[in-house]
């Protein structure tokens, strides 16, 4: 198939508006992680082939059909916030399949029996203001929920800084309609049931499965009342041994905690640059500043009793006892707007380190293979001194920040791109990722496989499970059409290790 | 081509908070026309691995430029800084859109936008002729930059005419460039240009209103606001004059009792930031002091206001390239604030009251008044 034909039949079934083929609409995401690879492989460009915005899921089936039949890629894209390179074209000629222009509605809300239905391109923070309006809520919040789609969250089965109190969205989809990689339609789940054991559970199964397996049209998922009153409090103990030990005191206390997080002094950083920000520019009316410590933990709480959980967390906190002299530095935060400013800087903490900095000027390379492990909850503190030290030794500023409740934890480390620092890198990622082993941990338990991490899934599975995984591939999509060789299934690109650098793929 | 096109490129991490607000994005949701996008293509010409195309020219052309995508990033990205630079090299290499090209040609050769004879660049006053005929070129401490839309554009003639009624009746005294004013620039400097051209443009209005002993410049408009205050006061460091806009000068008169509004206004009204003036320039305050002292006014806040406020779609010169998106986010701005219970939009901008006029069509029971307009209204 060339080019131009592919080009006319997707007009023909999308229409004039709806195909393009322009560089500008192949490259506008673009993808940071990649930038710094694109400057190594001088040869290598992620670009699509062709950008697709179908309109509704008539025209979905006509492109798988056609694609199928072709063996033409296709990767299905929501907001392309996802941090493992799940949506960078890496065949000739894929067909990237955009959502968020036309396929964005809510389709149905029933607050009777708690279940909204959703088309992939409807944005988390728009849903979220919709659903507010009845005091309604999706719970499973990422912290990209300022930009993600849902069809993306329901891709890569996103989560967060609250996952460890509400959960993962997989706990949210109540079913999908899925097309298939043969252009057929099924539905998994139901809509209007909570419970079902009927079968196996093809919902659970595409969820996180990052596109390859088919493409969502209609998203059912479970909403909540939005809890009321809030409280949230900085904690801010001297060093890490202190705040772990904190949330082992907390774990054992009677409150109802809605998120907890850890952030090392160079996250604060960046948190304190963006509310200083905010506060001169007059959207931030008070002065935050959360204390530069690195044992400190930002807590929110909620429900009815949440002023009587306040100050019992308060007592435990600084309870000499306990801590000693050790006793932390305490922000409490009461205004639902004061709240709202410390939780999104908490958001925005890596990318607000770059506030504390002159812009690059030259390519960095990010290592996403240490950016999203997770451990036991019981082991993060050996974890956490670990992989310092492992920084330490490679000589990579890495900042830290995560669920540490979870023992989720997002380690931004990066290094300016030249090839003596790949072979840095190489070795970094392989020493963090065998310490994560060792202590039962996952290279990702939030970000995904995509592009980027899927070399390291064998080892982290094994052969046979590894097998089954692509079993489960080859019978849905034996063409290898769709988000083909991405998340260990596939033949994996020799770019994801630095194979063959600088030299022409 | 200049290395601030990728300034910013291995900065963002493209994680799309900016989408949220951005003006032109939320119109028609193609990621193309999106500020990360923007960062991403400019980066992406200067490292030559693309050209320019249809949709390149769009997405830097289309662009509002009323920067709360700055407001938003996380990351500090100067994207309208990113924007400008690839506007320039687009333009540069011949590729920049026809009606930017004639623009400037009107510029050059009438010395206004609207390529009529710049002797008429009083036609405005035609009404009030007895009031200015004397202030024309004559000394005084205050000058009036009206700027070429108010200048030409009949629609908008009542905002410097009600300005100056405004001035009289606080005794104040001012000054005309009349046929003397020339374009303030804005347009070079909304696509980056700063060029021997542009700056032939300043000295001439400096030089003038030097000539006529000037210390204060008030302008209606905050694009030409903008200009002074920034463009003017990098390329002339000593520039001897206090720039301001007309709301602010307004606000102290009534502040010091100078003129009073005694007459009641039973309306629920919003107040339309112009972006240069408060995103841009930190002016918000003035207007509200000036809609605050209105007997039986109430002024609507919304949650977006002030530099955070929703744009009218008017600026960036995307009217000029891409009419359709503006008129599409004038619609969206009118139908928000319509919703929030306003009878009025009450705008300090030429630009703003002329893309909202359009905004309200179709729409019942919602007007768009000019701030200035309104006061005279109420003497």
């Amino acid at each position: 198939m060339s080019k131009e034909e592919i080009f006319k039949k997707l007009r023909e079934i999308c229409g004039e508006d709806d195909v393009s083929v322009d560089d500008a609409d192949l490259i506008a995401t673009g993808d940071w992680i990649a930038r710094g690879l694109e400057a190594l492989y001088k040869d290598i460009s992620f670009k699509a082939g062709f950008l697709v915005t179908p309109k509704n899921k008539e025209e979905i089936v006509q492109i798988v059909k056609y694609a199928n039949a072709n063996k033409i890629p296709i990767i299905p894209r929501a907001a392309n916030t996802s941090l493992g390179g799940q949506v960078l074209p890496i065949k000739e000629n894929t067909i990237m399949m955009d959502f968020g222009k036309h396929m964005n509605k809510i389709l149905e809300i029933n607050l009777e029996e708690e279940y909204i239905v959703v088309e992939p391109g409807v944005e988390f923070w728009y849903l979220q203001e919709v659903l507010a309006k009845d005091d309604y809520f999706f719970p499973a919040e990422p912290g990209s929920a300022f930009s993600c789609m849902i069809g993306g969250m329901v891709g890569n089965n996103a989560s967060g800084a609250s996952s460890f109190r509400f959960g993962t969205t997989r706990d949210y989809v109540r079913g999908l309609e899925v097309i298939m990689a043969d252009g057929s339609m099924i539905h998994t789940g139901h809509k209007r049931n909570e419970k079902s054991v009927a079968g196996y559970d093809l919902t659970s199964l595409f969820v996180g499965s990052e596109g390859t397996l088919g493409i969502f049209t209609e998203i059912y998922l479970k909403i909540q009342p939005l809890p009321k009153n809030e409280v949230s409090i900085v904690v801010a103990f001297k060093n890490l041994d202190s705040a772990v030990k904190a949330i082992e005191i907390i774990r054992k206390l009677d409150i109802d905690l809605a998120l907890l997080e850890y952030v090392d002094s160079m996250t604060i950083e960046g948190m304190n640059a963006n509310l200083k920000y905010r506060l001169k520019k007059g959207i931030l009316k008070k002065k935050i500043k959360v204390p530069k410590r690195d044992g400190t933990l930002l807590i929110r709480l909620i429900g009815p009793r949440y002023k009587e959980a306040l100050q019992k967390l308060q007592e435990a906190m600084n309870n000499s006892e306990i801590f000693g002299e050790n006793l932390p530095k305490n922000v409490v935060l009461e205004e639902s707007i004061d709240q709202k400013y410390l939780w999104d800087a908490r958001h925005y903490a890596g990318p607000g380190i770059a506030r504390t900095m002159e812009p690059p000027k030259i390519p960095r390379m990010f290592v996403p293979s240490v950016m999203d492990i997770a451990v036991p909850p019981s082991k993060i503190a050996e974890f956490l001194k670990q992989a310092k030290a492992i920084s330490q030794e490679f000589n990579i500023i890495t900042i830290t920040f995560g669920h540490i409740f979870d023992g989720n934890v997002h380690m931004i480390s990066a290094q300016n791109v030249t090839e003596e620092n790949v072979g840095k890198i190489k070795a970094y990622q392989e020493k963090i990722l065998e310490h994560v082993y060792s202590l039962g941990g996952t290279i990702t338990a939030e970000h995904g496989v995509g592009l980027w991490k899927q070399h390291f899934l064998e080892k982290e599975y094994g052969k046979a499970t590894m097998d089954v995984m692509k079993k489960i591939k080859q019978v849905l999509d034996p063409n290898k059409i769709l988000n083909p060789d991405k998340m260990g299934v596939g033949e994996i690109p020799a770019i994801v290790n630095f194979e063959g650098l600088g030299e022409t793929r | 081509m200049s290395e601030e096109m990728i300034k910013y490129y291995y900065l963002c991490n493209v994680c799309g908070t900016c989408r949220q607000q951005c003006t032109v994005f939320r119109t028609n949701l193609v990621e193309t026309l999106s500020p990360r996008a923007r960062v991403t293509l400019a980066g992406e010409l200067f490292l030559n691995k693309m050209g320019i195309t249809k949709k390149t020219i769009e997405a830097f052309f289309s662009c509002v430029l009323c920067g709360i995508c700055e407001n938003m990033c996380p990351s500090g990205a100067k994207v309208l800084e990113t924007i400008k630079a690839t506007r320039r090299y687009i333009i540069e290499e011949g590729k920049g859109p026809e009606g930017i090209s004639k623009l400037f040609d009107s510029i050059m050769e009438e010395k206004n936008i609207f390529l009529l004879d710049n002797e008429d660049r009083m036609s405005w006053a035609d009404d009030i002729e007895d009031k200015i005929k004397d202030k024309i070129k004559k000394e005084a401490e205050i000058a009036l930059f009206v700027g070429c839309q108010e200048s030409f554009k009949g629609s908008l003639y009542n905002i410097p005419e009600s300005l100056v009624l405004i001035l009289e009746k606080a005794n104040l005294d001012f000054t005309l460039l009349g046929d003397e004013e020339w374009c303030c620039g804005a347009p070079y400097f909304l696509m980056g240009i700063k060029n021997e051209k542009v700056e032939e443009i300043m000295k001439h209005n400096i030089e003038k209103m030097k000539d006529l002993g000037v210390k204060q410049i008030l302008t209606t408009c905050p694009g030409c606001y903008l200009a002074w205050n920034e463009e003017y006061k990098k390329f002339d460091k000593e520039l001897p004059f206090e720039i301001l806009h007309s709301t602010e000068i307004i606000a102290n008169l009534i502040k010091e009792g100078n003129i009073k509004i005694e007459k009641e206004y039973k309306k629920k009204v919003i107040f339309q930031d112009p972006c240069d003036l408060a995103r841009h320039s930190d002016v918000f305050e003035a207007p509200r002091t000036i809609l605050k002292s209105i007997p039986g006014l109430e002024l609507i806040t919304l949650e977006r206001e002030k530099i955070d406020a929703y744009c009218c779609g008017g600026g960036g010169l995307c009217k000029a390239t891409y009419p359709e998106i503006a008129t599409t986010i004038s619609k969206d701005v009118a139908k928000i604030y319509k919703d929030s219970g306003a009878e009025e939009i009450i705008t300090a901008c030429p630009a703003c009251f002329d893309n909202l006029i359009i905004g309200v069509e179709g729409i019942e029971d919602i007007d768009v008044i000019d701030i200035h307009s309104l006061i005279v209204d109420l003497f």
